[in-house]
């Protein structure tokens, strides 16, 4: 890179490309056959999504009764699995919107796949509190509008409630920002496509025509929208957090989940992001658009997010102690010595002690060693999740009361089947609509490059 | 624009953004009137580009 203007900053697009080989590269997977990786890949996931499909249908049809919840431990896998894919859904997000108003110009090559992860993400997540209503044909009953029920009428201050208003809200001003942002691409494609395919993509497009007044008009909306988002971000987990908060629960009741629920949110979701964009670049060979530059600063968000965790599971400990409450202090003590401390200490190791390697460069640089550690920051986070339910739920006040509990096939089928509906929704995508933004990437490619004086020249020779 | 044959049609092509900033700016201090500005991203400042083309509503 011997055309570097700063020796501080590095090219946000490491490889010298035009804007031609730009669109190219980006609509090269839309416009292929499918090889054989993504084909395996995505008949694995689509045979995970049939064997959820199966099971939420045994659900269905048998009852709560084949999960293996009971009296004592009513919340337990499926919320586990809401709050998990809640988590993982504010990324995307936080990319798109809090980075975009910090004006942070790295994340244009990440940024769609992180908000299509948003928008699968939170799918997988609606899907669990619904089958867990062991009724799911009567969900529309969530919703607060007029009807002869009489007394069953929904409860305003439940948290439960907001959890609905706060996700379906989540879910429409992400959807609406994806699609914002993908019109310029759409475009794009229009305009390189022929027959059917022009006519649906000139439809999706609306008349996107790249003018002076339709760049402007885009610029006001999405920055409209990125601020609009921005308080989302923070405001979902905080009342998903709070549906175990406003509980008097030893383990639950603290002030302290909002924020932790947030970061711990964030430090899933990066992470999620960190494992399906090493896959992205290496399976559509895309390492100079998604670079290790990307890759690492992703890692730098994690080891802040996996900091603040840290510090809100050490929180949560010393003020169960200090505290003085004999009720939370067994809490804790059960978590990390009781039936479950084997869940405890896996989320402890995945969570808090495993993104501190993070903090050597040698690391932070080693795209293996990201996908590992990215990897196992989910398999924390899905523990955490499991910690806080299971664990605090399974011994409450009353020894009389005590069980344990442990996870069924359907459950456990159900989980795989959320992950396959996640990766085949992912895929498709993959196939159908650009995976990076072309116009954003466009307008990095002379991000810390020296200008060709010449380059018009060239062009015109 | 071409029905009239004393009205003339310029287009112009440009390689970076600093360069339409410019033309456009130069253009529009000469008095003549702007059609339109097409780019390909949104060019910092595009908001800037549709205030000094007066035309482009």
């Amino acid at each position: 890179m011997s055309d570097h203007t700063s020796e501080l900053r590095r090219p946000l697009v490491e490889a010298e490309r035009t804007m031609a080989q730009i669109t190219e590269e980006v609509c090269a997977p839309m416009g292929q056959r499918p090889g054989w990786k993504w084909w395996l890949a995505f008949t694995v996931a689509f045979s995970a999504l049939n064997l959820g499909i199966y099971c939420v249908y045994v659900l269905v049809t048998s009852g709560v009764g084949v999960w293996g919840l009971n009296k004592t431990v009513g919340w337990a896998f499926d919320i586990t699995n809401f709050v998990f894919w809640v988590g993982i859904g504010h990324a995307g997000t936080l990319i798109s919107a809090i980075l975009f108003l910090f004006r942070q110009r790295w994340r244009t090559s990440v940024n769609r796949s992180a908000e299509a992860m948003t928008l699968f993400a939170v799918m997988c997540a609606a899907l669990f509190p619904i089958i867990h209503m062991g009724r799911p044909w009567l969900a529309y009953w969530f919703l607060p509008y007029p009807n002869g029920r009489g007394s069953l009428w929904v409860n305003f201050r439940s948290p439960l409630l907001w959890d609905v208003f706060a996700i379906s809200t989540y879910f429409i001003v992400s959807a609406v920002f994806w699609y914002i942002g993908l019109l310029p691409d759409l475009a794009t494609v229009r305009d390189r496509a022929r027959g059917l395919r022009r006519r649906i993509f000139g439809v999706m497009a609306f008349g996107w025509s790249g003018s002076a007044r339709t760049w402007s008009r885009y610029e006001i909306v999405y920055l409209l929208l990125a601020g609009l988002a921005t308080p989302l971000v923070l405001s979902v987990h905080t009342i998903v957090s709070m549906d175990f908060a406003t509980s008097v629960v030893p383990g639950w009741h603290a002030t302290i989940f909002p924020p932790y629920f947030v970061a711990g949110a964030v430090f899933s979701g990066f992470a999620m992001v960190l494992t399906l964009m090493i896959i992205t670049r290496s399976v559509f060979h895309w390492k100079h658009l998604i670079t290790v530059t990307h890759l690492e600063r992703m890692a730098k968000i994690i080891i802040l997010t996996g900091s603040i965790v840290s510090v809100a599971y050490g929180t949560e400990a010393f003020m169960a102690w200090y505290g003085g409450n004999r009720y939370e202090r067994y809490a804790f003590l059960n978590r990390a010595f009781g039936p479950y401390a084997w869940a405890y200490w896996t989320m402890v190791t995945c969570n808090v002690l495993s993104p501190h390697v993070l903090w050597f460069k040698k690391v932070r640089t080693n795209v293996a060693a990201l996908f590992v550690l990215s990897l196992v920051i989910n398999v924390g986070m899905w523990f955490e999740r499991f910690v806080i339910i299971v664990t605090s739920l399974h011994r409450d006040f009353l020894p009389s009361s005590w069980a344990m509990y442990r996870p069924t096939f359907y459950e456990i089928g159900t989980l795989i089947g959320s992950f396959g509906l996640f990766f085949t929704l992912f895929l498709t995508f993959a196939r159908l609509l650009p995976m990076v933004s072309i116009a954003e990437v466009k307008g990095v490619l002379g991000y810390a490059r020296a200008p060709k004086p010449d380059a018009h020249r060239e062009e015109a020779a | 624009m071409s029905s009239s044959a004393s009205q003339k049609l310029w287009v112009a092509w440009f390689e970076d953004e600093h360069q339409v900033l410019a033309a456009v700016r130069a253009v529009r201090a000469s008095g003549l009137p702007i059609y339109d500005v097409f780019t390909p991203y949104a060019v910092p400042g595009s908001v800037r580009i549709k205030q000094l083309a007066n035309n482009v509503s």
